[in-house]
């Protein structure tokens, strides 16, 4: 595997700990913004070149054509192409796409992702930026998902699909 | 800030408020093109601008702003990067938001007052009420420096307390540092038992204006079958800052802190009597 692998920062092991735990908050308005604000302000100040890389990212899709940008409902930003959120960042560096089953499939079993970290069993798949070398790995998930879309092919509408 | 109850113009609370202006600098800076990092740094800046001029303009105290300054950061970042977002859209998502926050703000702090609450401290002391009471009416200077770091940083402390009789009506001064004064009236007075008194005039200071009213104190004395006396602390308070899950703690802290520093005074005093 080249790239997109996670490691064990406190920001990381904290995410874990609120989504796996504290599920609930999600519900309260606007604390998942919140909380991901919490976690951005800490890796801009501990890993700088993480959250240089996540804006290199955010730039270099954002300039992919149809593609815009959203608040994503669990926190981060979301990236959607003609109002299909096709993935998502946290600002811990987690990056969430939702492919095609055969893509995720084939994606995970070449070791280009790893199962969503919630929904393992699903057609998104996560995929960690630690610095720039990363990059390349992430923008090639979401080729795979825009060109999907572009090409009039309906992804999953939810986790459960 | 005015109190809900008189139907005038409330301040929305300090979530609302960083929120918002985080909102707007990110519209001010929507064509910089701006990423996390950039606009975390930002927001920082404003957040400490309007700190700076809370203190400047507004004369808050220092104290205060320490306390609110977590939030202040946070959530005007917070702010700052959703808006980020969501202006980096066109179309009518933007000109939607703007209405609706600016509706939420003038909405928001009608849906909650201030918030009204009881601080309570206990503390055993080894002698009897007799001996414990007399000191609980008056006491001279407290000369132990401060220990709370709040205290260390210039927020008034208890510092000795007088009284012009003992007998509902009766006025007490609670004296602070700083030549504040809080006035007081006895409303309760059962000897060896229980002292209320009412605050009835507190001192112009800037940690208290408009964010904090302190209504009511008390001491209980209870007789324990063993000679000690349990002595009991309680103030009656009401915020007026909001989020109150927020300055709640604070707020009793600040108040756990003045208690013990009188109740850990008269324990002194009353147990060297014995």
């Amino acid at each position: 595997m080249c790239g997109g692998l996670p490691n064990s920062s406190v920001d990381r092991r904290l995410f874990t700990f609120v989504t796996t735990r504290l599920r609930w908050c999600a519900g309260i308005p606007m604390a998942p913004q919140l909380f991901d604000a919490v976690l951005a302000v800490w890796v801009s100040v501990t890993d700088r070149s993480r959250m240089r890389a996540m804006e290199q990212l955010e730039r270099r899709l954002c300039a992919m054509p149809g593609v815009s940008i959203g608040i994503h409902a669990l926190g981060g930003v979301g990236f959607r192409f003609k109002d299909v959120e096709f993935a998502h960042l946290h600002a811990t560096g987690l990056f969430d796409v939702l492919l095609r089953p055969g893509d995720a499939e084939t994606v995970r079993r070449r070791g280009e992702a790893r199962p969503h970290h919630r929904f393992p069993e699903s057609s998104w798949v996560s995929y960690w930026i630690n610095d720039d070398r990363d990059i390349p790995g992430a923008c090639h998930l979401a080729s795979l998902a825009t060109d999907c879309l572009a090409a009039g092919i309906a992804l999953p509408k939810s986790a459960t699909d | 800030m005015a109190n809900a109850g008189q139907g005038a113009l409330i301040w929305p609370s300090l979530l609302l408020v960083p929120f918002i202006i985080g909102f707007v600098a990110a519209w001010c800076w929507r064509h910089l093109d701006l990423g996390q990092g950039p606009t975390i740094g930002y927001s920082s800046v404003t957040a400490f601008i309007g700190l700076f001029g809370a203190w400047l303009v507004f004369r808050e105290g220092m104290i205060c702003l320490v306390i609110v300054a977590p939030l202040q950061f946070l959530i005007t970042i917070t702010g700052s990067l959703t808006a980020r977002v969501l202006f980096k859209k066109s179309g009518p998502l933007c000109a939607f938001s703007l209405p609706v926050i600016f509706l939420a703000g003038v909405l928001e702090p009608r849906m909650a007052g201030p918030s009204s609450s009881v601080v309570t401290d206990t503390l055993v002391i080894h002698a009897s009420p007799a001996q414990v009471w007399p000191h609980v009416l008056a006491f001279g200077p407290i000369t132990e420096p401060p220990g709370f770091w709040m205290f260390r940083m210039g927020l008034p402390y208890p510092e000795s307390t007088t009284n012009t009789g003992d007998a509902v009506g009766a006025s007490r001064a609670c004296n602070f540092s700083g030549n504040a004064v809080f006035e007081e009236r006895i409303v309760e007075f059962e000897p060896q038992r229980l002292l209320t008194f009412d605050i009835v005039k507190a001192p112009p200071d800037p940690e208290l204006l408009g964010h904090l009213d302190a209504h009511r104190g008390q001491f209980e004395l209870i007789g324990n079958p063993d000679g000690t006396t349990t002595l009991i602390g309680r103030t009656w308070y009401t915020l007026h800052v909001r989020p109150g899950w927020y300055f709640d703690p604070w707020t009793e802290l600040i108040f756990r802190e003045v208690h013990l520093r009188v109740m850990r005074h008269v324990r002194g005093l009353a147990e060297l009597q014995r």
